[in-house]
C-alpha cells in the first residue's frame, strides 16, 4: 500500500504538485469562506450564548447548591432534584401546567384549525381582513395585560357573570378566579383566548398555500365540508399544526404571566404552575438553588414533550 | 430524545465540574468595598452626595423628610430612588449587598442583612447620638452576635410604624344602632351579625392577597399571647405557632367565612379592590392597616375610624402587628456612613415624627402625638394603646422572606373556602415555616 503510493507520487511528481497547489488554494479559499461565514453569525452567536446558553449553564450550576442569591453556598448534590420530586406541592405545579395544555394547545389548535377553514370560504376580502384582524388582535395583547381584564370579567359582578345574569343564567354566576373547583379552569380560558388568534392565523397563512384545485376536485367528488377539512385541510397544514402544538404547549409548561397576574397561583394552590413556582422561590423565599433545580426539571419535561411530537409531525412528512 | 441525552450530559457535566472546582456561587467578598470611616457627628463642609433607596409607597414621606433633613445639613444633598413596593422585598437583598450600595437603605430583611454582615451595627451611632428609643420599637431590629432577632446590637432606626387593625364605617354603624366600637371580639361578632340581619355587607375584605392576615395578625396574638408570637416571628429555636391559640384564631375565619360575613368571592379580591369598595361606603368593618388611613379619610372623612382587632375580654391589651414603616440602615458597603447616621438621628427628631404623623404613620419614639385628621388621630390613638398595652409583635407576614405568599395567602384562602380546617391551619404554616428556615 505504502509502496504503491509512493510510486504513483514518483510517477507523476509535476502534476500532483499542480494538483496539490490547485487544492491547497481551494482549500485555503475554503477556510477563509468558513471563517467569513463565522464571522457573520458571530455577533448573533455572541448574544446567544451570553444571554441563552450562559445563563442556562449557570442554572444548571445553581441547581446543586443551597444558595440564598447572595452569600455563600453549600453544595447538596442532587438534593434539591430530589426534593422537586418527593414534594407534592411542586409536584402537583408541574401536574397543572400539563393540565393546561388542554386548554393552551389542543382547544386553540382545534377551535383555530375550524375557524381558519371556515374564514377560508368567506368570499368577501373585506370580511376576510376584518375577521383575521380581530381574532388575531389577543395576540398583541401582552399576557400579563390580557390577565388582567379576565380578572376583571371573571370577578364576581364582572361581565361574564353579568352576561350569565342577562340570559337567566344567574344561577351560573360564580367568583370563577376565586374558587378551587373552578380558577384553573378559568386560566384555562384566559390562555385559550390568547392562543386562538396565533394558531389561526398560521394556519390561515397555510391554507393560502394549499393548491385551490384540490378543493374544486374534492367538491366536484362530491366531498362536503368536514370531509374536504380532514382529507385536505388538516393533511396539508402538518407543518403549520406541528408549528402551533409546540408553541402552544410550551406556552403552557412554561406559563407564567397569565397565572402571576390573575391568581397567583391560588386560591390554595390550585393554580400553581412551575413558572411561578421558580419566582417564588428563587426571589421571594431566596433559594435559589431550589428554583433552579425546578427550573431545569421545567425545561427537561419542555423537551421531553415537543421533541417527540416534531418526530411525530416530522416523521410523517416523510412517509 | 437527543436532546434529552445532550441535557442529561450537561447536567452531570457540570455536576461533576462544580464539585472538581468545589466553587459554589455566591462568592463571601462582597464586602470588599466597606471602608473604614471614624464614627463621628462631624460631617464638615465638604459636598456629600447622600444615597437613598426605599420603596415607592413611601416616596411622600421620605420626600418630606429628606427636605428638612437638608435644611439642617446644607453640604448634603440627598438622592432617592425607589422601588415598586411588590418588588422592594425582593431587590431589597441585592440592593444592600451590591459593590455600589446606597448610604442609607430600606432593610427587607433583618436577619439575613445581619448574618451576611451587609449592614453597619448601630450600637457606636447609638451612643454617640444618645438615641432613646422604647424597646418595644426597636425589637424587631436588634440581633445578637449569633443571628438571632428580638436582644443585641441595633441595625436599623425605623421612620414611623405601620400597625394592623380595622378601620369601621360609623355612618354604617349609626344606621344599624351601634353608638361605640366593639370592645371585646364577641361584640364584634355581634355587630357583624347585626350588619349581615340588615343586608349591609359586614366586612369588606380581600384574601387574594394579604387582607385577611391583617385580620388574623390581631387575633393570633390574642389566642396566644404576646410572647409565644414574638418568638416565632423572631425566628427563635423551638417556637412554634401550631398551637391551640392560633386553631381558635383560624376558627373565627373559618365561622366568619361560612356565616357570610366577607364579601363574595373574597378568594378573587386583592386589596385595592376592597378599599375602593370599603371608601365607597360598602362594609361596616374593613380589616386593613395604617397605611390606608389617608384614601380612609379622603373619602370617609369623620365617618370612619381604626381600631385595634378586639381582645377577648374587655380591657386586655388589643394584639396587632406593629413594625416600621422603612427599617432605614446603613449598608456596610455604604460611602458616607457618618452622614447616613446623621439621617437616621434626625429620624428621632420631633419634626421627623411630626412629618411620619402628617404621611398617616405612627411615630418613632415617646411623647405626645396629634393630628388634626380624626381617622389619623383614631390611628393614634389605638397607637398609643397598643405601646400601653405592649400586645404587639412584628406582622407575622414579615417572620419569613416567603410566608406570606407561599404559606399564609394560600392557607387562609383554603381556611375561607373551608378546604382547610382550623385545626390543620397552624400545622400548615409552621410546615413552612420550619422548611423555609431549614429548622
Amino acid at each position: 500500500m505504502a509502496e504503491r503510493s509512493s510510486a504513483h507520487q514518483q510517477s507523476a511528481p509535476a502534476a500532483s504538485s499542480i494538483d496539490g497547489k490547485l487544492a491547497a488554494n481551494k482549500r485555503k479559499e475554503q477556510i477563509k469562506r468558513a471563517i467569513r461565514g463565522y464571522l457573520f453569525i458571530l455577533p448573533a452567536l455572541l448574544f446567544y450564548v451570553m444571554f441563552e446558553l450562559w445563563p442556562i449553564i449557570q442554572t444548571v450550576w445553581y441547581s446543586f447548591y443551597n444558595w440564598n442569591g447572595i452569600d455563600a453556598s453549600t453544595w447538596v448534590g442532587f438534593g434539591n432534584y430530589i426534593r422537586v420530586f418527593t414534594d407534592s406541592e411542586l409536584f402537583s405545579s408541574i401536574g397543572h401546567a400539563f393540565y393546561l395544555i388542554i386548554f393552551f394547545s389542543i382547544i386553540p389548535v382545534g377551535l383555530g384549525l375550524i375557524i381558519a377553514a371556515l374564514i377560508k370560504d368567506v368570499k368577501s376580502q373585506m370580511g376576510k381582513g376584518f375577521a383575521q384582524v380581530c381574532l388575531f388582535l389577543p395576540r398583541v395583547i401582552p399576557g400579563a395585560a390580557a390577565a388582567v381584564a379576565w380578572t376583571w370579567m371573571l370577578a364576581d359582578n364582572g361581565t361574564v357573570n353579568q352576561m350569565l345574569k342577562a340570559v337567566h343564567l344567574g344561577g351560573f354566576a360564580h367568583t370563577w378566579l376565586g374558587d378551587q373547583s373552578t380558577a384553573l379552569n378559568a386560566v384555562g380560558v384566559i390562555g385559550c383566548w390568547l392562543q386562538l388568534g396565533f394558531c389561526i392565523v398560521l394556519l390561515l397563512s397555510g391554507i393560502g398555500a394549499i393548491d385551490q384545485s384540490l378543493y374544486e376536485a374534492a367538491s366536484l367528488d362530491g366531498a362536503g365540508w368536514w370531509r374536504q377539512l380532514f382529507a385536505i385541510t388538516i393533511p396539508g397544514l402538518r407543518g403549520q399544526i406541528s408549528v402551533c402544538f409546540t408553541m402552544t404547549i410550551v406556552a403552557a409548561l412554561a406559563s407564567f404571566d397569565v397565572v402571576f397576574m390573575s391568581t397567583q397561583g391560588g386560591p390554595g394552590t390550585s393554580t400553581m404552575v412551575p413558572g411561578v413556582q421558580v419566582y417564588r422561590l428563587a426571589f421571594q423565599q431566596s433559594r435559589v438553588g431550589l428554583a433552579s433545580a425546578l427550573a431545569v426539571v421545567l425545561m427537561v419535561m419542555v423537551l421531553l414533550v415537543v421533541g417527540p411530537l416534531q418526530r411525530l409531525i416530522e416523521g410523517k412528512k416523510e412517509a | 430524545m437527543n436532546s434529552l441525552k445532550k441535557v442529561a450530559t450537561l447536567l452531570t457535566v457540570t455536576a461533576m465540574a462544580s464539585t472538581l472546582v468545589a466553587c459554589g456561587p455566591g462568592a463571601s467578598s462582597s464586602n470588599a468595598n466597606a471602608n473604614t470611616e471614624t464614627v463621628s457627628k462631624d460631617l464638615g463642609d465638604e459636598k456629600i452626595e447622600l444615597k437613598l433607596w426605599d420603596g415607592a409607597g413611601l416616596k411622600a414621606m421620605d420626600d418630606a423628610l429628606i427636605k428638612a433633613f437638608e435644611a439642617k445639613y446644607p453640604n448634603i444633598t440627598v438622592k432617592a430612588t425607589y422601588d415598586p413596593d411588590n418588588v422592594s422585598a425582593q431587590n431589597g437583598p441585592r440592593v444592600i449587598s451590591a459593590s455600589e450600595t446606597p448610604d442609607v437603605a430600606r432593610i427587607t430583611d433583618m436577619g439575613s442583612a445581619v448574618r451576611g454582615k451587609h449592614v453597619v451595627d448601630l450600637e457606636e451611632y447609638a451612643k454617640l447620638y444618645d438615641w432613646n428609643i422604647p424597646d418595644s420599637q426597636t425589637v424587631n431590629y436588634r440581633l445578637t452576635d449569633s443571628g438571632e432577632l428580638g436582644s443585641g446590637d441595633l441595625y436599623a432606626v425605623p421612620d414611623g410604624f405601620t400597625m394592623t387593625g380595622i378601620f369601621w364605617n360609623k355612618k354604617i354603624a349609626k344606621q344599624l344602632g351601634i353608638t361605640e366600637a366593639p370592645k371585646t371580639v364577641a361584640e364584634f361578632e355581634a355587630d357583624l351579625q347585626k350588619a349581615k340581619d340588615a343586608g349591609v355587607q359586614p366586612m369588606m375584605a380581600s384574601s387574594k392577597d394579604a387582607g385577611i392576615i391583617h385580620l388574623i395578625d390581631g387575633l393570633i396574638i390574642n389566642e396566644n399571647g404576646v410572647d409565644a408570637v414574638r418568638a416565632w416571628t423572631q425566628q427563635r429555636d423551638g417556637a412554634t405557632i401550631d398551637t391551640d391559640g392560633t386553631a381558635k384564631a383560624a376558627q373565627y375565619i373559618a365561622d366568619w367565612a361560612s356565616k357570610g360575613y366577607f364579601p363574595d368571592g373574597v378568594n378573587a379580591l386583592d386589596s385595592s379592590t376592597a378599599l375602593a369598595r370599603f371608601t365607597k361606603g360598602e362594609g361596616l368593618f374593613f380589616p386593613a392597616g395604617n397605611w390606608y388611613t389617608s384614601s380612609v379619610s379622603e373619602a370617609l372623612g369623620e365617618d370612619a375610624g381604626f381600631i385595634a382587632v378586639p381582645p377577648k375580654t374587655e380591657g386586655e391589651g388589643a394584639g396587632g402587628a406593629l413594625d416600621g414603616a422603612t427599617p432605614f440602615g446603613i449598608p456596610t458597603n455604604a460611602k458616607h456612613k457618618n452622614a447616613a447616621a446623621a439621617f437616621l438621628n434626625f429620624l428621632t427628631t420631633d419634626e421627623a415624627r411630626q412629618i411620619a404623623i402628617d404621611n398617616g404613620y405612627a411615630p418613632l419614639g415617646e411623647g405626645e402625638a396629634k393630628s388634626d385628621d380624626p381617622v389619623m388621630q383614631s390611628v393614634l390613638d389605638t397607637y398609643a394603646a397598643f405601646i400601653k398595652g405592649g400586645n404587639t409583635a412584628t406582622h407575622i407576614s414579615n417572620s419569613t422572606a416567603g410566608i406570606q405568599a407561599n404559606a399564609l395567602i394560600p392557607a387562609i384562602q383554603e381556611l375561607v373556602d373551608g378546604s382547610l380546617k382550623p385545626a390543620d391551619f397552624g400545622a400548615e404554616i409552621q410546615a413552612k415555616y420550619a422548611d423555609e428556615l431549614g429548622k
